[in-house]
Formats: C-alpha cells, sequence, structure tokens
C-alpha cells in the first residue's frame, strides 16, 4: 500500500470540502482521479503530498503518517507537477531537471556524479537529450511539461503526482505523455496519481479511476467499473453515450449536440 | 566562459575600478591625508552600498518572482525617512542616533510587512508585496505630513535621505559593512533554494524546501541589507534593480553565480557614478542616485530591446 | 561582459583626462596669519565680512554672492553637501555653519579633527544679536561684534520710532515663497515687519514658515502684501484675490530683494529700512 487515506476531512472557514475520504492505493498503481469541477480533485491531491494538512484523520505513505516525515523525506518519495508552472526566469532545461535532485543534496555540495546520471537519465526517458541549454521559456507547452516531468523523475519518487498535465496540450503531446506515464508506470514502477478531465484517456491509461463528487468518494475501482453512464450523470449532471473502444478493454465516453 | 571564470574577471575588474577610482574626485590628485581621510573611505562605502542593493535586489527579485522588484520595494526608504524625522523632531541631531533611527525604522516596517501578510503561518509572495505598497505608501504619507506641518525643523533631515556616499564615518561604514556581507553570505548559503523558489512556492515545497522558513531568512537577509544601505547613505535607486538583470544576461540565472556577480556589479556600478558625482562639476556634488538612473535607463532599454529580440517577455 | 567592462573602463579613463583638464582650483596654500575660515552658511558669510574677517575666509559656498569680495573666494559646494574633499584640502582652523546643515558633513568634519561651530538659525531678532555675538567671541572680535549689534539697535530704534507715527497699524500678508509660503511669529522677518508698523496677517501662528491655504488668506483680508517671488501681476490675476484690499487698492510690494529679509543677520535692518519707506509710500496714498 503505497498511499492510504484514513478519514480523511479538509474546509474552509467551515465549508467542507473533502469530507471523510477513505482510500488505499497499491504500489505500482495508475491511478486517475476524476470528477466535476468543484468536487475537490486539487484538495485531495493537496492533502496527499502534504501541502494541506487535514483537518481530522490522516495519510499514510508506506505506512509512514506524512505528518511525520519533512519535506525533503517526502520529496525524496513523492513528486507532484502542479498544474501551475512558473518559469519567468531563463534557467536551461538541464538545470531545471537538476533541481529536482534537491532533496538529496548536502548544503555546501555540489551534484555529485550520481546525481548528474539520475538528470541524464530524465532527460533522456522524456526524449529532451537535444533541448539540454534551451532556455525553459523558449519552449513549446508540450516541451515545458516534459522538462517538469523530467525534473519530477529525477528526483527518483516512488509516487508520482501530476494535477491535470494535459491542460493546454494538443493531442500529439497528450498522447506523448501519456505513453510517457504508462512506461514509467509499468517499465519502472513508478505509483502514479493523476487528476484528469478527459475521462476517455482516463479511461485508457489508468489502472484504477476514484470518482469524486461534492468532497466524497463515490466509486473506486476499474475504469469500466466507474465511467458509466448512470454515475456520470449523476455527479456531471450531463448526458453522454459510454460504449467498449474498439481497442478493447476500456469505455470511450462521446456525446453530440443536443437535438 | 564558465560562470566561475567570468566571476573571477569581474572581480579584478572590481578592484581596479576601486583603484581609479581612488584618483577621482573633486581635488583631482589628492594628498595623502585627504586620500585616507575622506576618499577611501568613501570608495569603501560604494563598494559596500553597490553590494547591499545589487544582491537585495536580486534576491528580492527571486523570491517576488519578479524580475523588476528592487530592494525599495517594500517601502525601506519612507520609514527609514520617518524614523529620522521623528528623532529630529525630538532634537536629537546625534549622528549616530539618526542612523540607527534609520536603521531601526526600515526593520520595522519589513517586520511589519511579514506581519501583515502572514495568514495561517503563511505569507504568499502576492501578499508580501502588497503589504509593502501599503507600508511604504503610510510612511511616505508620513513624511510628507510631518514635512509640511514642521517645515523649517524638518528641513536639513530630508536630505538625509538624499541618495549620497559623502556621509558615512568609519563607524557607520563598519556597522553597514558587516550587516551587508552578512546578509550578502547568508544569501548565498541559500542560493540553491532560491533557485528552486523561482519555480514557484508549490512546486519548491514539491521539492523538498522548507518553504516558509527560507521565505522568512531570505526576506530578513534581502530587507536588513537595503536598510544597511539606506541607513548610510540614503535612496539610491537603480542599482539594485538594473545591477540583477544586466548580470542574469552575463552569468545566468543560477543564484550560486548571480549572487557574487550581482554584488560585484553593484559594487563595480556605484563606484563608477559616485566617481562622475565628484569629479563633473566640482566642487557642487551630483546626487549620484541621479546618476545611477541616466545610466541605468538607456542601459536597461537597451536590455529590454535585444530581450525582446530574442523573443523574451 | 567584455563590452560592459570596457565600456566601464573608458569612462573612467574618459573621467580622469576630464579631471585633468578641468581647473581645480588652487592647490597651494596661502601663508596664513592663523585663522582660516570657512563658512557654510551665506547668512555667517555676510557676518563674517562685517567683522572684517573677509580676509581670513578661505572657502565659502555657491550661495555665498555677498558681499561681492566674496564671489571670489573658492567655493566648496552648497550648504547641504558640501564637498569635503574640498574642505580638508583648504585646511581651515575653523568652520562655520548653521544648524540646518547637513548633519552628517558637520559630524565628518568633527571627526577629522577641525572645530566646526554650529549656530543655531535665529528666530528672532534678538537671537540675530546672539548669532552675530557668537561668531565674533568665537574669532576673537567680540568688540566688532557689539559694535554692530549696537547700530542695528539703533537703526531698528529709528524704525520702531518712525512706525509709531502711523495712524494705524495695517495688516500684512508676506508671502516668501510660492504657492503660499508665509512667516509665523517665531520669525525674524516677522518682527522685522511688524517693528515697521505692520501687522502680519499670520502673525497668530507660532512657527517660523509655514505652507497657508489660499482661502485662509482671502478671509483675513490683508491691506497690505509684501511678496518675494511672485510678481504683483502674477497676483493680482489669481482667482479669488480680487476681494483683497491688497489687490484691490493696489498695495502690493513686489521685487524686493529677499536676501534683505531672509539673511538673519546685520542686513535684515537694511532690509527693514527699504521696506519701511515702501510701506509707507503706500499708506500714505
Amino acid at each position: 500500500m503505497i498511499l492510504k487515506l484514513e478519514n480523511v476531512s479538509f474546509g474552509y472557514k467551515g465549508q467542507p470540502v473533502i469530507r471523510d475520504v477513505n482510500l488505499e492505493i497499491p504500489a505500482g498503481s495508475f491511478l486517475s482521479l476524476i470528477g466535476p469541477n468543484g468536487s475537490g480533485k486539487t484538495t485531495l491531491l493537496r492533502l496527499m503530498s502534504r501541502v494541506l494538512e487535514p483537518q481530522q484523520g490522516r495519510v499514510l505513505f508506506e505506512g509512514r503518517p506524512l505528518s511525520d516525515m519533512n519535506a525533503k523525506d517526502i520529496a525524496r518519495n513523492i513528486a507532484v507537477i502542479s498544474s501551475e508552472q512558473f518559469f519567468e526566469f531563463p534557467y536551461p532545461v538541464s538545470e531545471i531537471v537538476a533541481m529536482g535532485r534537491y532533496p538529496y543534496l548536502a548544503r555546501l555540495h555540489g551534484l555529485t556524479h550520481e546525481d548528474y546520471q539520475f538528470v541524464d537519465r530524465a532527460l533522456l526517458l522524456t526524449n529532451l537529450e537535444n533541448l539540454r541549454q534551451r532556455p525553459i521559456s523558449h519552449l513549446s507547452s508540450g516541451e515545458r511539461q516534459r522538462v517538469f516531468i523530467a525534473r519530477a523523475i529525477a528526483q527518483q519518487p516512488k509516487l508520482l503526482m501530476l494535477d491535470e498535465p494535459n491542460a493546454h496540450l494538443d493531442i500529439h503531446h497528450q498522447i506523448a505523455i501519456f505513453e510517457l506515464l504508462r512506461s514509467l508506470n509499468r517499465e519502472h514502477g513508478i505509483s502514479i496519481v493523476a487528476v484528469l478531465h478527459d475521462l476517455t484517456s482516463a479511461a485508457a491509461y489508468s489502472g484504477i479511476t476514484v470518482l469524486l463528487h461534492e468532497g466524497s468518494v463515490i466509486k473506486v475501482g476499474k475504469p469500466g467499473e466507474v465511467i458509466t453512464r448512470t454515475l456520470i450523470r449523476e455527479t456531471y449532471g450531463v448526458d453522454v453515450d459510454v460504449f467498449p473502444s474498439p481497442a478493447g478493454g476500456f469505455p470511450l465516453v462521446a456525446f453530440a449536440p443536443k437535438k | 566562459m564558465r560562470p566561475a571564470q567570468r566571476l573571477f574577471w569581474l572581480l579584478l575588474a572590481t578592484l581596479a575600478i576601486g583603484g581609479i577610482s581612488l584618483l577621482l574626485g573633486a581635488v583631482g590628485i589628492p594628498d595623502w591625508n585627504i586620500l585616507v581621510t575622506v576618499r577611501l573611505p568613501r570608495i569603501i562605502l560604494g563598494l559596500v552600498v553597490g553590494m547591499g542593493l545589487a544582491s537585495s535586489g536580486t534576491v528580492f527579485q527571486g523570491i517576488l518572482r519578479n524580475p523588476l522588484a528592487d530592494p525599495f520595494i517594500l517601502g525601506t526608504t519612507g520609514a527609514a525617512t520617518a524614523g529620522v524625522m521623528l528623532a529630529n523632531l525630538f532634537g536629537i541631531h546625534n549622528y549616530y542616533f539618526l542612523y540607527c533611527m534609520a536603521l531601526g525604522f526600515a526593520l520595522l516596517s519589513i517586520a511589519l510587512v511579514y506581519r501583515i501578510a502572514l495568514i495561517d503561518g503563511k505569507s504568499p509572495i502576492q501578499t508580501l508585496v502588497l503589504a509593502g505598497v501599503i507600508v511604504g505608501l503610510f510612511f511616505n504619507s508620513l513624511v510628507f505630513i510631518v514635512f509640511s506641518v514642521f517645515y523649517r525643523e524638518s528641513f536639513n533631515v530630508l536630505f538625509y535621505l538624499l541618495g549620497t556616499l559623502a556621509g558615512g564615518d568609519s563607524v557607520l561604514i563598519t556597522v553597514s559593512g558587516i550587516l551587508t556581507i552578512a546578509g550578502f553570505g547568508v544569501s548565498w548559503l541559500f542560493a540553491r533554494e532560491l533557485n528552486v523558489l523561482t519555480q514557484g512556492e508549490e512546486a519548491a515545497l514539491h521539492l523538498g524546501v522548507e518553504v516558509e522558513s527560507v521565505k522568512r531568512i531570505l526576506f530578513v537577509t534581502a530587507s536588513t541589507m537595503a536598510a544597511a544601505c539606506v541607513a548610510v547613505a540614503g535612496m539610491i535607486g537603480f542599482v539594485g534593480l538594473i545591477v540583477p538583470h544586466m548580470m542574469r544576461a552575463i552569468i545566468g540565472a543560477d543564484h550560486r553565480y548571480l549572487l557574487p556577480a550581482s554584488a560585484l556589479g553593484g559594487a563595480v556600478l556605484l563606484m563608477v557614478t559616485d566617481a562622475m558625482a565628484r569629479t563633473l562639476a566640482p566642487p557642487t556634488e551630483i546626487p549620484v542616485g541621479a546618476l545611477t538612473a541616466l545610466l541605468g535607463a538607456p542601459y536597461f532599454i537597451y536590455l529590454l530591446h535585444t530581450r525582446q529580440q530574442a523573443g523574451e517577455f | 561582459m567584455k563590452k560592459l567592462l570596457l565600456v566601464l573602463f573608458l569612462l573612467m579613463a574618459g573621467l580622469l583626462i576630464y579631471q585633468l583638464l578641468v581647473r581645480r582650483g588652487t592647490k597651494t596654500l596661502p601663508s596664513g596669519r592663523g585663522e582660516r575660515i570657512i563658512s557654510l552658511s551665506p547668512t555667517l558669510t555676510e557676518v563674517l565680512f562685517a567683522l572684517g574677517e573677509g580676509e581670513q575666509i578661505v572657502g565659502v559656498t555657491r550661495y555665498c554672492t555677498y558681499p561681492p569680495e566674496a564671489k571670489s573666494k573658492e567655493k566648496v559646494g552648497d550648504f547641504l553637501n558640501p564637498d569635503l574633499e574640498k574642505i580638508t584640502q583648504l585646511r581651515p582652523d575653523l568652520v562655520l555653519a548653521e544648524r540646518w546643515s547637513s548633519t552628517k558633513i558637520v559630524n565628518r568634519l568633527r571627526g577629522m579633527g577641525i572645530s566646526v561651530v554650529e549656530i543655531p538659525s535665529p528666530q528672532s531678532i534678538h537671537e540675530i544679536y546672539e548669532a552675530i555675538q557668537t561668531v565674533g567671541e568665537d574669532i576673537g572680535k567680540s568688540e566688532q561684534a557689539r559694535a554692530i549689534v549696537a547700530d542695528m539697535q539703533r537703526r531698528v530704534d529709528i524704525v520702531t520710532r518712525r512706525a509709531a507715527n502711523l495712524s494705524r497699524q495695517p495688516s500684512i500678508y508676506i508671502e516668501i515663497d510660492l504657492p503660499s509660503w508665509t512667516v509665523g511669529r517665531a520669525s525674524y522677518t516677522h518682527q522685522a515687519v511688524t517693528l515697521c508698523g505692520a501687522r502680519n496677517i499670520f502673525g497668530d501662528v507660532e512657527k517660523a514658515a509655514l505652507l497657508v491655504s489660499r482661502e485662509a488668506i482671502i478671509q483675513r483680508n490683508p491691506e497690505v502684501i509684501l511678496s518675494f517671488e511672485a510678481s504683483a501681476d502674477q497676483i493680482r490675476r489669481r482667482p479669488g484675490w480680487g476681494e483683497i484690499s491688497a489687490v484691490r487698492h493696489g498695495r502690493i510690494i513686489d521685487h524686493f530683494d529677499r536676501d534683505l529679509f531672509s539673511r538673519g543677520n546685520q542686513r535684515l535692518v537694511e532690509g527693514m529700512e527699504k521696506f519701511q519707506v515702501r510701506f509707507e509710500a503706500l499708506m500714505r496714498e
């Protein structure tokens, strides 16, 4: 069990956002977190990465409470890519990725040979070798997203969390990112928790889907069990068509203009 | 050229320009007495203040993630003036006391800004900037009110804060020097954290940085350096804003190199402009703050232009 | 970076050449008789000359323009930010400064072992007498100082007695600077004008100088206006001022030599005398 949430609740000024969530995430999962806007997905992600502290309940990483771990500890195990990234300063790609080694560095010491190897590996996996020296402000959004993923990979995490990684990306880049995540999960054993808004990609790539609605977990299970017409109508409030994908094994969600 | 090499050349240049500055001033080549008692301290002060302002600006730009931040963005000058005016109103003219008042009030305003922006143990960057603007405006208004009502008594004090390197004596130069060097040292220790902070507070947290405490430390060091400079030399603008930019273009955005480069760059800029201030129209002194703006503005425009061509901003 | 450093070095080289070419003033120090005095205040410069110390003055500020001999003296900058190097080079035995000069410079000079006397800026005619006495004592010319003060007192006396001949005390607005800076009771200018037989409409305020609202001026309706900066024409054209008695009757004294009333020294009496003449002429019409 790589991550476990026990009776986690959280709210702002009396407004509950996350209500009594219980969740067990096995190691090696690729979990998609879906739900309508405002259901609390980003908040839940923040609670799982200790940006926020639960007001009730606790979050356990491999059996240890997150609250017992310090920032560097967590960073060595969990890497997070938020939806909002800043790149005002023109650091070259290699330096951005090298920042992923921060949790391992001793004060006043530079990066070791080993550190550089991890950085190189991350760049290789994300296909950024030839963009090493390019300042990050000069990249396209697709390339930038890969840089942030590379940085996360350089952290050598056991768990990778992403918040809507494919917003603003074209279909080419969306597929590229998903394939990358899939290979990280399958070939390198990194568990993945991703907040996704596109239900079809969630269904295609993830092994577990969690449906969140108004701060509570409505259903957990295989994508096919969670992404159903009924559940979507109950939570998202729309009528869609759900049918098996021609590729087999997962549902497709489709909708058409009203007549 | 690698960054470390550039730093080395910059250091050499700083020493060389410092040396040449010894020959420039209102009386031309001075005799030994003037050289040692008047000119040398002044050049050392230029070094200290240039270093302090540029380093402070670099750190602020990093933690506020704002390339247009300067050391006075959080209202230090107004507070320092208010402090000096207050002392003057009570008839206290002792120079060392005025320095302490200027320093004390500047630090007070920074503490105020931090306190105002603190919510739930966190102080988000946007709130810090807003709080700084408000506190700055408050102290500035205070200064104006006091000046209008107590015109005659406040006159000489207003010009206390006029940016000039003429005023420091060895004690104050030493105090400000120690504060500046200490501030620089601590900032440099956290250079790596500063790099990571530029990626955003949340990203930095995820990368293992203790964001709130690092921010607090850097905030204190940057503010202390700014306050120490204002207390001894008044308000000298542009140095803290431009030098980090210049140095970023020359040596890159990695703060482990950028911080020392900015320190040296600031020292050089201020020594050059102060040499001009002393030498151009003797024995009148042109306010050095005006000269830094005069030199800095065209260079800044040049920088903006070339960056636009390179596709940034 | 190389470009930048090159530019900076060229700049420094340029400065060195400039410095070589521009005259720096005499470096040779004249054989002194002991007392070398630098004055950091135009007021005090005038006092020094009046006391016969003109010879001993080795440095003055840019603004020390009276008497004409003062203009040929070495300049050390202005009184707020005089140049330390210049002052040191001139090796003064004594530096005279007014209390409102730059505290920084005074401290620095003292730190270098130079004797600095700070004269508090006089706020009344009596304090002017005291200031002149103090300066006199500090340079060993108390006799001459006493003579000047006595002369001043005599002339003030004459003015006061002449003023007593006026049938009444007309009200006056004194504008020392734009937009509407005037003097209150704690100023020698106020005293001077009062002794000449006028009543300062802002004499109720216990301050030396103050910025007043134009409304207050119109409301207090002065019969005479004394202006150092603005011309009578400009004053007449101010909105709402047509109502004022002084404007209606054309009793505006403009282009008055400000130095005669703003130097807290012996010239104030000259100012009083000149003012009284113009003032009486106006009141006779």
